[in-house]
């Protein structure tokens, strides 16, 4: 039985790793969860453990060398597995291993052209091999599709998923005309016939939520199921002083801070997530694309509507939210109509597909697995 | 996102703000000239290429070459500036600032304190500096703590591509003169640097490791050597902060003093001389205000108090060497008191 150790894919924007060292030596014993490798990105350094055990027959990749994520870097084997099987298998792998513009195009961010000349930044996660229906993931107020990092490689595993980046946000295009919901919305639409995605399941989180019920009510036969985390839009009052707050926070520290009142606990922001969305908030229109959504979007009721309107679709409608969300009162969402599953989870914020992902992940999973049998 | 040297970065960011504002002009020897031009046109672009194109694209009215005066040069930017436009000046080599420090320091950098509000001087200055390519003592120094020491500069020291164009941005776009510095050694780095036009916030600095053994604060192109000596002292179990500040002035204290709380260890790498040297304000700074967090004393890194040797051997041993940074980590580690 012989396992490949293979470059990992860590976050959504890896695209090759160096080794910095290995930990263990060619013959060593290798349990489940050892650290194997150390493996250096553009953005962090990190130990890879190993996700089988065996021996650790081969030690392919040296320290200093780059591989693309996917590439063969080790071997583990049981001890019974020949030599000769073992050169087999490498010479045979490199053959297969995907080079690094293979790898982008199976699934590294893209982007999509709108008529009206905006784009929108995608990412694609799983290959669909399994003949599920897909998932489509939106994300909320200054976020991206890096929200969805932990839960994407996780649904991949049933069915093929796709993250979009909302206009003025992430990769995509920061010109907006008014920022009302209904122009997010025709941008995710416009997105999703370009994907030519017409039968999905769908998931929101906060003004993501909203867009995507909106979403489900224009055009109903095209989702399959409705999963809203934390949604905007549905009777919960905004702490518009956060998105005062972020919107006008352009130092790393500030946005530090801000972040924070997203989470249960708010060391959970970390100094990478900040300086991270403080070269989001510093592009040119950046804060003027949010500024116009905050006006024209969030500072509306966008509709108590959505309520009665979710329920008398005829598909199945999940919320999810954080007793400790601090951003969105949950008080509304604890009057959904009973149709509706809820599920509110303890000690999670604003943030419950981060803060709670195996959570999440179960959740959505059971959820989208029911809907694909519908 | 694409992967593009430092050069390219200020060359975007130059070529950027020249489209976004007719205002911007540049002005130094041989900026002129680049790619896509006709005979002489095609030869500069500035010495190392960094405004390479330039000229095919904006013109002669502006980017302008110069005859050789510094003086000139800095008084003009600063004239310009004053009534109106926002000169990108170039001092090819930051040693030259002998021959222009007065209209530098006595007239661009006091003009709108000693008007009382009402001149604004948008000027960027920007020079080559830095050791390691055996230019000599008179084209390989680091003098930004001359800059730093007067009121009314602000003084940008990028060390990668993506601040390289971040910051230029800003500089251009800020309406007090900026002297904005580029070591010799990085422009041929590469890094991921978004296609978008965006700005830096002067005064805050970036962590490039995190660690709660040591803070090392590193400047410029020490900011890459001290990682380097990090990655040995990862090796060696301790975990070091790395900090690169990437302005000198204003600079980012509350950053520095946050890091030296945590690890109460502090090691400066400047690849300045030591006397009256960022290394030191930055120990003077956190002594003052850190006294009670601090495990051990403060420990400086610099170049020996001499010129830079043109001897490549004596160079080499002149400039801050990862061993240097590495020892010093572990001598502030390893400090007892008796």
């Amino acid at each position: 039985m012989i396992t490949p150790i293979l470059m990992p894919t860590w976050g959504l924007t890896m695209e090759e790793g160096t080794i910095v060292q290995w930990l263990v030596d060619e013959g060593a014993e290798i349990v489940i969860g050892m650290d194997l490798v150390e493996i250096e990105t553009t953005k962090i350094a990190n130990v890879l453990e190993s996700q089988q055990a065996g021996i650790l027959r081969r030690r392919i990749a040296r320290p200093g060398e780059t591989y693309a994520c996917g590439q063969l870097i080790g071997v583990l084997a049981d001890s019974e597995t020949g030599d000769a099987a073992i050169e087999t298998f490498v010479g045979g792998f490199a053959g297969q291993a995907a080079t690094s513009e293979e790898v982008e195009e199976m699934g590294g961010p893209g982007h999509l052209d709108l008529p009206d000349g905006r784009t929108i930044r995608y990412l694609t996660v799983g290959d669909g091999d399994d003949g599920n229906l897909p998932a489509v993931f939106i994300h909320g107020f200054g976020g991206d599709l890096a929200s969805w990092q932990f839960n994407l490689p996780v649904i991949a595993q049933d069915r093929k998923t796709y993250a979009l980046d909302l206009p003025g946000h992430g990769g995509s295009s920061k010109d907006l005309k008014i920022g009302s919901l209904s122009e997010l919305v025709s941008g995710v639409v416009d997105a999703l016939a370009l994907l030519q995605l017409e039968n999905f399941h769908l998931v929101g989180h906060s003004l993501g939520g909203a867009v995507a019920a909106a979403i489900a009510i224009a055009a109903p036969d095209c989702v399959a199921t409705l999963s809203l985390i934390a949604p905007v839009g549905f009777g919960s009052e905004i702490d518009m002083s956060y998105v005062k707050d972020f919107i006008a926070a352009q130092r790393t520290r500030d946005l530090q801070r801000c972040l924070g009142r997203l989470f249960h606990d708010p060391a959970a922001v970390s100094r990478q997530m900040a300086d991270d969305m403080a070269q989001y908030k510093r592009l040119d229109g950046v804060p003027q694309a949010l500024q116009k959504i905050a006006d024209n979007c969030l500072s509306l009721e966008i509709g108590d509507d959505h309520l009665r309107q979710i329920s008398a679709l005829p598909l199945s409608v999940m919320v999810v939210w954080g007793k400790d969300d601090a951003i969105l009162s949950p008080e509304a969402l604890l009057t959904l109509p009973a149709d509706i599953t809820r599920h509110e989870l303890d000690e999670v914020g604003h943030m419950p597909q981060m803060e709670a992902a195996s959570q999440i992940n179960d959740l959505l999973k059971a959820h989208m697995t029911k809907g694909d049998c519908v | 996102m694409p992967k593009i040297s430092f050069r390219q970065a200020l060359n975007d960011a130059l070529r950027a703000e020249m489209r976004r504002d007719p205002q911007v002009v540049i002005i130094g020897e041989d900026v002129a000239g680049g790619a896509g031009g006709t005979g002489i046109e095609d030869a500069y672009g500035g010495i190392m290429g960094v405004t390479r194109g330039l000229v095919g694209e904006f013109g002669r009215s502006r980017v302008i070459d110069t005859p050789i005066t510094e003086s000139a040069i800095m008084g003009m930017a600063a004239g310009a500036a004053m009534t109106g436009l926002r000169p990108v000046a170039e001092l090819m080599f930051v040693d030259f600032i002998g021959v222009c420090f007065d209209q530098i320091f006595n007239q661009a950098a006091k003009f709108r304190y000693m008007f009382g509000g009402k001149a604004k001087t948008p000027l960027v200055i920007r020079a080559m500096f830095g050791a390691g390519f055996n230019a000599g003592a008179q084209h390989s120094q680091c003098l930004y703590s001359f800059f730093t020491h007067i009121p009314g500069l602000k003084v940008v020291i990028p060390s990668t591509p993506y601040d390289a164009k971040g910051l230029l941005i800003e500089a251009i776009r800020d309406d007090d003169p900026v002297i904005f510095l580029e070591h010799t050694k990085l422009y041929d780095i590469e890094g991921q640097v978004p296609s978008d036009s965006y700005t830096i916030p002067f005064g805050e600095a970036q962590f490039l490791r995190e660690g709660r053994d040591v803070t090392i604060v590193a400047l410029a192109r020490m900011a890459h050597i001290a990682l380097e000596a990090a990655d040995r002292l990862a090796a060696l179990g301790i975990k070091a902060t790395v900090i690169d500040p990437r302005t000198t002035s204003p600079l980012d204290e509350d950053s520095i003093l946050d890091s030296v709380a945590e690890t109460g260890r502090l090691v400066v790498v400047d690849e300045a001389n030591p006397r009256c040297s960022m290394a030191s304000e930055i120990a003077a700074i956190v002594a003052d205000r850190a006294f009670q967090s601090l495990k051990a004393p403060i420990r400086r890194v610099t170049a020996p108090h001499t010129p830079v040797p043109f001897s490549p051997v004596l160079e080499a041993a002149y400039i801050p060497s990862v061993d240097a940074i590495e020892m010093a980590a572990r001598a502030v580690i390893d400090w007892r008191p008796r």
